[in-house]
């Protein structure tokens, strides 16, 4: 460097009291304004309301910085320069035992902050303080006092540590005041971060609480130290040895800067580990992760309120602390009890700093919608609200959607388990990957809503407000006026109501439960050909999407006036915490929770667990001596269904509060049990089930595709043909459950294609590669209709067994008793079933047949026990009350049968 | 080197403040243990209703957990350095400062910390529906 230009920098040491000085000039301003008994409250009205005196904080702050920054670099120059032997050795020794004043000095400042921050970084100074040994509790008391009075700290920043520094510095430099260049050096330096990087304050607790910049190697260290005092020990030693280098002899000397120098590159490393490398809970993270907590700096904008007249306004305080957001957005309407602005303030949902009133401070690192996972953590799901809930939903399938890209993964051939875990958000790249990107990924609760808007046909995400966000008229109105951008003076309801669109947008889509449970069908139909009929618009319905329904059987519980929640609740939508394969694993409710003969399992209010508890009581249904149904599994308890006083189940309906008395099985639904133990309710009380039997899944690497996931287009479009889209009775087959006991239950159930499907592969260079897909699917498609299907409607068709919709009769004539199946579609080449088939006529099932490995066809054997109650019933009344005693002793009366009896012939061998 | 005159008050001067240092540092320690068995600072309560319901619940200071199996109400001073303890990951207690987990019992499953979090003394009024608890009662546990 050029040399005049180095003379004509001030020594470090002179640098350091100049800054000093600054810092020192700066606290004494501070001191009318700076309240002890009310620290964080007393800064941040200086960041509300007072630019001078955030001003001159920020000041101080650098200030305080650079004379700890020039003060290491001091002692470090002049450890190299080996001064130590050129100063008496008690002016050495005060020196070395004013490095910890120096550090006490700083880190008082950064405790006299008072936020959650620091209050927790007093306590572990107390605590190590403690850990001295013989004087420890003396020396914890004397220098932080006690509780959260920080007025101890105070001083000793104030007064103690400000005088011995001076003290010592004119001790060693014999200068009471710094130079005039020194301070020229300084000011410019510590001037310009002032006034661009302003120190902020921490407005709530963190999951993760770092202490100041040149302490969190420390901090780091003390997460590797199971016992602390090894660190007190390490601090003391390195100040011992600083304190006698001078009486050391060189060689040892040198060799204890070259540790020191050592322990210090250590440090530094552990300083970049603790700042970059640390998030929640003191786990390791990607330094490009999403940083915990608030904003460290703010702009020069900190000093700048735009509008003069929010500064005169009174900040008001909620839950103790001042929310500025409540200046500007006063008087807002429209909330439960619970989320009201006078409890919560807004910050505590929607972030942002509640510590300023300039707008775009204010609103920096703000979240429209907190329901979204992706700052729940920071929102919904903190410790206070609802911690334990988010951890659930993140988890849930309702997030993760696992069996939809199980499934989707199998199909393509790039996984072999169609119960392995899977998250949507994890999707890569590979030919699955981007049909689920592009395809079915807009529906799972990770999805973030951007717009503000009432739930909808259309709407897709939005974590907890995918559900529980509610605009009532007021808001919409609102919303329509202000057209979103900006912020409304009635809210939208945070509600533990779930209106039926939350769940229809996505649920229209797939096993289109929401639209089936409704009694729509979707057709295949355009608009325009749909308005060609003669029944349109009574006998359809036009979604927002553009497809087309048809009028079919609704369910017997929408006819009710039950809504989706009225049945599932938290446990099954938001999880349970553990993961699950596939939906039915996730479901808790059974069809006999409520209805049921007797003996219904109950519980006492507090029996429940505490959501359970608050959601009862939110819904005032919380009356003494009442007994809540528990789900047959035992696993959960309905907040809407009760015992009266003669043990039958009440539910009262979540939206309407109508109360329902759910019936009981009839007489023949017992009856019929009995020689039908494995079953399903829906098996018979299905009415019918939306089937797409013919589809065509293709890949045009020309076209593109907007991926849901990373929110843009990309090459390449998949693209899905349906031809053939069928809403009639579903095939039966057989699920495996686990029961409560930890016994295996077979179930029989109904099922739907998952797919019947030509899928043109992508095959690298090569032309696509196209393979057949014949896989079923158990479904609850919610067409639940009160009178069951027949006995025929199983047993002599062919569709119930899984061959496929066509003829089926019996053949007696002459010596003939067989079974014969003419099918209604064409045989597919690729496996030689009929198009519409699960499985062969009368054949034993080979192979995968679906998408579980908990569910199956039924066997060849199986088939034939229900076709031969087919072939009885072709003569005999299925009401005959001999027939149930034939049936289910058929090995011994088929010895005994009639010679007018054409059983078939597998019946009888 | 004899001790003249000169010298001996020398070595006075010098060694006085280390002479005083012991009796000043056991003054020191005196004050804060008197102070802190003064009435002023004794045990405070904290009432919380009970209607509340299961599940973790954190207060300044004193965490609330009540289950099926019943209530129980911990101290939220992470053992290990003493930062208050303020949030759940499922059901373990997680330090913030340097990365300490309990579980819901309070007992130590992930380091640094090497000790339980003390338990707190608490009242179950029934009939009020409150739970009040004693803090600064950190009970003895074995670690």
């Amino acid at each position: 460097m050029n040399d005049k230009l180095w003379r004509r920098i001030p020594p470090l040491g002179m640098v350091a009291l100049a800054a000093f000085v600054v810092c020192a000039v700066t606290g004494i301003m501070l001191v009318p304004v700076y309240k002890p008994d009310a620290p964080l409250d007393s800064l941040a009205l200086l960041l509300l309301k007072n630019p001078a005196g955030s001003f001159v904080r920020s000041l101080h702050y650098w200030a305080a910085q650079a004379f700890l920054v020039c003060t290491l670099a001091h002692i470090v120059d002049h450890l190299l320069r080996r001064s130590e032997t050129n100063v008496q050795f008690g002016v050495w020794l005060r020196l070395a035992l004013t490095v910890p004043v120096v550090l006490g000095a700083m880190l008082s400042g950064f405790l006299l902050r008072g936020d959650t921050t620091t209050l927790q970084a007093l306590q572990v100074l107390r605590t190590m303080l403690t850990l001295v040994p013989l004087v420890g509790a003396g020396m914890s008391r004397l220098l932080t006092g006690s509780g959260q009075d920080l007025f101890t700290v105070y001083l000793h920043h104030a007064c103690t540590a400000t005088l011995v520094i001076w003290l010592v510095t004119i001790d060693h430099s014999r200068r009471i005041m710094p130079s005039a260049r020194a301070l020229w050096w300084i000011l410019p330096g510590v001037l310009l971060p002032a006034l661009f990087l302003v120190p902020a304050l921490e407005w709530r607790a963190a999951a993760v609480e770092k202490g100041p910049w040149y302490l969190i190697g420390l901090q780091e260290l003390l997460h590797w130290l199971p016992q602390p005092q090894l660190a007190v020990w390490l601090l003391a030693a390195g100040l011992v040895l600083l304190a006698v280098l001078p009486r050391l002899p060189l060689t040892l000397r040198s060799r204890v800067k070259w540790g020191m120098a050592v322990a210090a590159f250590a440090y530094v490393v552990l300083t970049i580990v603790g700042i970059c490398f640390r998030g929640q809970g003191w786990e390791l993270k990607s330094p490009l992760a999403r940083q915990e907590g608030s904003a460290q700096f703010l702009s020069f904008k900190a000093y700048v309120t735009p509008d003069a007249a929010l500064v005169k306004q009174i900040v008001p305080m909620v839950a103790g602390q001042r929310e500025g957001c409540l200046v500007c957005h006063q008087g807002m309407t429209g909330f439960s009890t619970a989320h009201e602005t006078k409890t919560l303030g807004c910050a505590a949902c929607h972030l942002g700093n509640p510590f300023t009133l300039n707008k775009s401070l204010a609103h920096a690192g703000m979240t429209l919608t907190p329901g979204n996972l992706s700052v729940v953590n920071q929102t919904c799901g903190t410790a206070n609200c609802h911690g334990s809930v988010a951890d659930r939903v993140h988890q849930s399938m309702m997030n993760t959607m696992s069996g939809v890209v199980a499934v989707d993964k199998f199909v393509f051939a790039e996984s072999r388990n169609l119960d392995v875990q899977f998250d949507v958000a994890a999707l890569k790249h590979s030919p699955a990957d981007t049909h689920l990107r592009t395809l079915c990924a807009s529906c799972h609760l990770g999805q973030d809503k951007l717009q503000p808007g009432p739930i909808d046909e259309s709407s897709r995400g939005g974590g907890c407000s995918a559900c529980h966000l509610r605009y009532d008229a007021a808001a919409r109105s609102e919303l329509r006026q202000r057209g979103g951008k900006a912020a409304p003076l009635h809210h939208p309801d945070i509600s533990v109501n779930v209106e039926e669109q939350a769940c229809f947008g996505c649920h229209s889509r797939s096993g289109r439960i929401a639209t089936s449970y409704e009694g729509w069908h979707e057709t295949l139909l355009d608009e325009a050909t749909a308005k060609t009929s003669p029944s349109w618009p009574a006998q359809f319905r036009l979604l927002a999407d553009g497809r087309i329904f048809e009028t079919h059987p609704a369910d017997v519980h929408f006819e009710k006036g039950m809504k989706c929640i009225d049945c599932h609740g938290s446990a099954e939508i938001m999880g349970d915490g553990a993961p699950h394969a596939h939906e039915r694993n996730a479901v808790k409710i059974a069809c006999e929770d409520c209805h049921t003969a007797s003996g219904t399992p109950a519980k006492e209010f507090a029996q429940l667990d505490g959501e359970t508890q608050i959601v009862i009581s939110l819904r005032k249904l919380n009356v003494p001596g009442r007994r809540f149904v528990v789900s047959g599994s035992g696993s959960v308890a309905y907040t809407n269904m009760f015992l009266d006083a003669d043990g039958r189940p009440q539910l009262v309906l979540k939206e309407s509060a109508k109360v329902l008395t759910p019936k009981p099985p009839s007489a023949a639904c017992a009856r019929d049990r009995s020689m039908h133990p494995r079953l399903d309710c829906a098996a018979c009380h299905t009415s019918w089930a939306p089937q797409c039997i013919r589809c065509h899944t293709s890949f045009d690497s020309k076209e593109q595709a907007w991926d849901y996931l990373d929110g843009k287009f990309v090459q390449g479009e998949w693209e899905e043909q349906a031809t053939d889209y069928l809403g009639d009775a579903p095939a039966l087959g057989v699920v495996s459950t686990v029961a409560p006991s930890g016994k295996i239950e077979e179930h029989v159930t109904t099922f739907i294609p998952g797919m019947i499907l030509n899928l043109d592969l992508p095959n690298g260079d090569k032309k696509n590669r196209n393979v057949f897909r014949r896989l079923f699917a158990p479904a609850s498609s919610h067409t639940i209709v009160a009178h069951a299907r027949d006995c025929r409607s199983c047993h002599a068709n062919p569709a119930a067994l899984g061959y496929g919709r066509g003829q089926m009769k019996y053949a007696t004539k002459g010596t003939a008793r067989e079974w014969q199946f003419t099918p209604a579609f064409q045989r597919r080449s690729e496996d030689g079933l009929q198009q519409d088939a699960w499985i062969g006529f009368l054949r034993e099932p080979e192979g995968k047949t679906t998408t579980r490995n908990d569910a199956r066809p039924f066997t060849l054997q199986e088939q034939q026990r229900i076709l031969l109650v087919g072939a009885c019933l072709q003569c005999h009344n299925a009401k005959e009350p001999r027939l149930a005693l034939v049936f289910s002793h058929f090995t011994n009366y088929r010895n005994y049968l009639s010679p007018l009896c054409r059983v078939p012939e597998w019946a009888i061998h | 080197m004899t001790l003249s005159g000169s010298n001996l008050r020398r070595l006075l001067l010098k060694a006085a403040p280390a002479l005083l240092a012991a009796p000043a540092l056991w003054l020191m320690d005196a004050l804060a243990k008197r102070t802190g068995e003064l009435p002023e600072n004794a045990n405070a309560m904290l009432t919380i209703p009970l209607a509340a319901g299961n599940g973790i619940r954190f207060y300044d200071k004193a965490i609330v957990i009540t289950s099926a199996e019943g209530v129980s109400v911990l101290s939220p001073t992470c053992t290990h350095l003493g930062c208050r303890i303020n949030h759940a990951e499922g059901s373990q207690l997680v330090c913030p400062c340097h990365g300490s987990r309990f579980n819901a019992r309070g007992e130590v499953l992930h380091g640094p910390a090497g000790r339980n979090l003390h338990p707190l003394r608490y009242e179950l009024d029934q009939a009020g529906a409150v739970l009040r608890i004693t803090l600064n009662s950190e009970q003895a546990r074995t670690p």
